[in-house]
């Protein structure tokens, strides 16, 4: 079968010769689509246009914190040179001039940017690390090589001290960590690899070893006293203290909370009991001079209490305050009148026990005193025995604070009897009970004192440390405290530990931010900012007024 | 267009610039604070060559228009639009520094990786399209002509059954016969007669009787002429060569030897018309892809260059 064959005249017959002159289907539709495309980018462009909403150009969504000003490019974009004063620059409307830059002068509107240091030879434009329009990221994040161009090889301002490591390239390279020691009133910078300078110099003794031993007495007691505690945990040596019983952060996470006596150490473990005839009073946690006031209003509602009851009858109300007048010695037996109470005191250095009296007793040899000179003793059987002479005639009472109310204060053999039991356990509480955790003070003529504990609240000042995002650690693993037995130790880890860590292939952030904040946050701005809700709700086009100069 | 020798040059140099391109971007990329961005000088750099690049394959469109324009010949100017194109794409690239965050941004990339991907496949068929078309449609034609010269077949058709059988039961139109070319194919128009009937010219009427020529008519009207219409049937025997073949060998059997001329004639003109299908579907892969490629080209270059300006002042 012979398929059809056409010469080039049959074909030439059979086509339209001028076809070409007349639109086809097929480039008909191309040209439509053509046309409604390019209307259809231009027809976006024009509704964002209309709408003033610039967000389509962005080159990113900006950060959280600047949200609010998306729409408005010239919020933050302002002419460089011949702009609007400072005080407006930024939320004002930015006239003339065709580039629109972000200045450094339109982001200190609102925030300060404190200077990172005096010493610095130059300061970058805050966009050099403040990188807008990177999405939902925090702006301070900045990288690190925005630290590393000058921290490589840090160049100072002529005369200026170097404190610090000149050269760190990276977290890497970091060197070993740094922590300001208190020497006096001096402060001194010693970093952690050099041990023989590195003392813990707060005023306080404590035993890490001691308090972290499986087994360790009266956490059973301190159990029964508060109940179950996530903090107490059985090991097969017994009860065991964790780090976070005294150790814990604040709310953030970030600072560690100071140990707080109340909290952690007493009154289960370090009761502040101080006379077994009291057992159930103990003495205010507070400065040395509210102790002895304390004191000194017990005693004398215990003279006023017994010499009441002693001119009563003996009846059932009255008996166990009877017994503790006998055993003050206030009284000599149930129907006998009060007795003079001086002679018959126990000794004044004489061990009072107390609920853990006993513990007292082993408290190591603090560098405690005797009691000033001014207490007890200068209280003579000779001084004024009226109420109104005892309380403008005599120093140290009158440091008293006022009695409960219906205490009658002691007069006679009272006052010697008070100053006598005041004597005698003033210095055992601030022996065995102050001075067992706290270093004294001593001067001459003068009342023991607690020296100021001046435990640090950030050993690191350049750096912030968050506990919290590092939880899934046992503490263990940074602080060495289960070997520590003295307080001069110093339990911070070095740089290796973080370095374990923090890695930049493959580890933890490595990042400077991390740790190091650039801007001297003491320097920011007051909370009190200079623009109203409506000035920064309406960015640049509602910024008729300047906004109020701070 | 063929990518033969006449491209070495042109990839060549592609290949060297996008290397050159990428030295520089790799180095830009290490050494910037910030990281690589359109921002920077060098992403600005990046992102006028690339507007620089994307321009020029648009102003093909304007080569063509205007034809007589002495601007180097159409068939450089196709190099260029494909090879410069393409680096123009890699550019973008290293001028955002690989992200596109933001809403223009983001939609400009999608648009542009759209037309390049269109225009890729563009090359692509073109490698392959035309050498099927030149096997399987040696009866090709001017694309736009292929509706015409489908009614002039089935004019042709029309006349060839017509006198065969005596006649037929269908309207002559206009559109049966020449499409005004004067060829002289096809029915003879409305004032001839709407359903005339004339004697059969073949002398099979005579002792057949009208029973074979009724087949003949039968299979025309009902299988042969809706396939020469210009919108082919959903189904029919003639889409399939093996029963196009077993439909027309039926027919030979049947009709009397006198029209087996008309059958054959059928058949070719039933071959012709599956061959311009065939061209037809052939013309819209070979050209189709521009239908995304031309429009959303024209919308990039839009964008882009309000992109340009607006990132410029900002």
């Amino acid at each position: 079968m012979a398929d059809r064959q056409y010469t080039s005249k049959q074909r030439a017959k059979r086509i339209d010769l001028g076809y070409f002159k007349r639109s086809h289907p097929s480039r008909r539709t191309r040209l439509i689509l053509s046309v409604t495309a390019t209307l259809a980018a231009g027809l976006w462009l024009l509704v964002y246009a209309v709408r003033g909403d610039h967000t389509i150009y962005t080159s990113g969504p900006v950060a959280p914190a600047h949200a609010m000003f998306e729409k408005d490019c010239r919020v933050c974009h302002v002419p460089s040179a011949a702009g609007p004063a400072p005080q407006t620059a930024g939320l004002a409307p930015s006239e003339g001039g065709f580039f629109l830059k972000v200045t450094d002068q339109a982001c200190t509107t609102c925030h300060a940017g404190p200077i990172h240091h005096e010493s610095q030879v130059s300061t970058p434009s805050c966009a050099t690390c403040h990188i807008e329009h990177e999405g939902n990221r925090t702006l301070a994040r900045s990288g690190d090589a925005g630290c590393t161009t000058c921290h490589e090889d840090v160049a100072l301002t002529p005369g200026a001290e170097r404190r610090f490591e000149p050269k760190v390239p990276s977290f890497a390279g970091h060197p070993e960590f740094a922590i300001d020691i208190r020497d006096g009133d001096a402060v001194r910078r010693i970093r952690l690899h050099r041990t023989a300078e590195l003392k813990d110099t707060a005023q306080i003794n404590l035993n890490h070893q001691k308090h972290m031993r499986a087994g360790l007495s009266g956490l059973e007691e301190l159990q029964k006293l508060r109940g179950p505690s996530p903090h107490i945990v059985q090991t097969k040596g017994g009860l065991q203290l964790s780090c976070t019983y005294c150790h814990d952060t604040e709310s953030t996470r970030t600072a560690m909370q100071p140990v707080s006596y109340q909290k952690h150490c007493g009154p289960a473990c370090h009761p502040l009991d101080f006379d077994g005839r009291f057992p159930e009073a103990e003495t205010p946690h507070l400065e040395t001079s509210l102790v002895h006031a304390y004191l000194r209003t017990l005693y004398v509602q215990a003279f006023e209490d017994c010499q009441a009851v002693g001119g009563e009858a003996p009846s059932t109300e009255n008996e166990p305050l009877r017994k503790r007048c006998q055993e003050l010695d206030l009284i000599a037996d149930a129907a006998a009148a009060p007795t003079t109470p001086a002679a018959d005191a126990p000794p004044a250095d004489a061990p009072r026990g107390g609920r853990l009296g006993r513990r007292g007793a082993e408290a190591p040899a603090a560098p405690v005193t005797e009691p000033p000179a001014q207490e007890p003793a200068e209280v003579s059987a000779d001084a004024p025995r009226g109420r109104r002479l005892m309380r403008g005639g005599e120093a140290a009472l009158a440091e008293t604070p006022a009695a409960p109310r219906g205490a009658a204060a002691p007069r006679g053999p009272g006052i010697e009897w008070v100053a006598e039991q005041l004597r005698s356990t003033e210095r055992l509480v601030y022996r065995q009970k102050c001075g067992f955790c706290h270093v004294m003070v001593t001067d001459a003529g003068r009342r023991p004192e607690t020296a100021p504990t001046a435990i640090p609240v950030r050993w690191m000042s350049h750096a912030v440390f968050n506990h919290g995002v590092h939880r899934v650690v046992t503490c263990s693993e940074c602080h060495q405290a289960e070997t520590s037995t003295e307080t001069t130790d110093v339990l911070l880890p070095n740089v290796k530990v973080c370095q374990d860590c923090h890695q930049e292939r493959g580890g933890a952030r490595t990042a400077c931010v991390t740790c190091h904040l650039y801007h001297d946050k003491t320097r920011e701005r007051p909370l009190d900012g200079p623009f109203t809700i409506r000035q920064l709700a309406g960015g640049a086009r509602n910024a008729t007024t300047p906004p109020a100069t701070k | 267009m063929l990518l033969d020798g006449s491209h070495r040059r042109w990839i060549v140099v592609t290949v060297a610039t996008a290397a050159i391109a990428t030295a520089i971007y790799v180095m830009y990329a290490l050494t910037d604070p910030r990281g690589p961005h359109g921002g920077s000088w060098t992403g600005l750099g990046f992102g006028m060559t690339s507007l620089a690049l994307m321009i020029y394959p648009a102003l093909l469109g304007l080569r063509r228009r205007v034809p007589t324009w002495r601007v180097g010949r159409a068939s450089t100017w196709l190099r260029g639009h494909l090879w410069l194109g393409l680096l123009g794409y890699v550019m973008v690239f290293y001028h955002a520094g690989f992200q596109w965050s933001g809403t223009l941004t983001f939609v400009l990339m999608i648009l542009y990786t759209i037309v390049v991907i269109s225009g890729i496949w563009g090359v692509v068929v073109q490698q392959r399209v035309p050498r099927m078309m030149l096997e399987q449609v040696p009866l090709e034609t001017v694309y736009e002509q292929i509706d015409a010269i489908v009614g002039q077949l089935r004019g042709e058709a029309d006349d060839l059954v017509d006198k065969a059988t005596g006649g037929l039961p269908i309207p002559a139109t206009a559109g049966n016969g020449a499409s005004g070319n004067g060829a002289g194919h096809g029915r003879p128009p409305a004032d001839q007669g709407g359903d005339h009937r004339t004697e059969p010219a073949l002398a099979v009427a005579e002792g057949a009787g009208d029973r074979r020529v009724a087949a003949l008519r039968e299979t025309y009207l009902t299988e042969i002429r809706p396939f020469l219409d210009q919108r082919l049937p959903g189904r029919s025997p003639l889409l399939n060569a093996r029963d196009r073949l077993a439909l027309f060998d039926h027919l030979r059997t049947v009709v009397p030897p006198g029209a087996h001329d008309v059958v054959e004639e059928l058949r070719t003109i039933c071959d012709e018309r599956r061959q311009l299908a065939q061209q037809k579907r052939l013309h819209h892969v070979l050209h189709g892809w521009l239908l995304v490629h031309v429009p959303l080209s024209l919308a990039l270059l839009l964008l882009a260059i309000v992109h340009a300006i607006v990132a410029l002042r900002y």
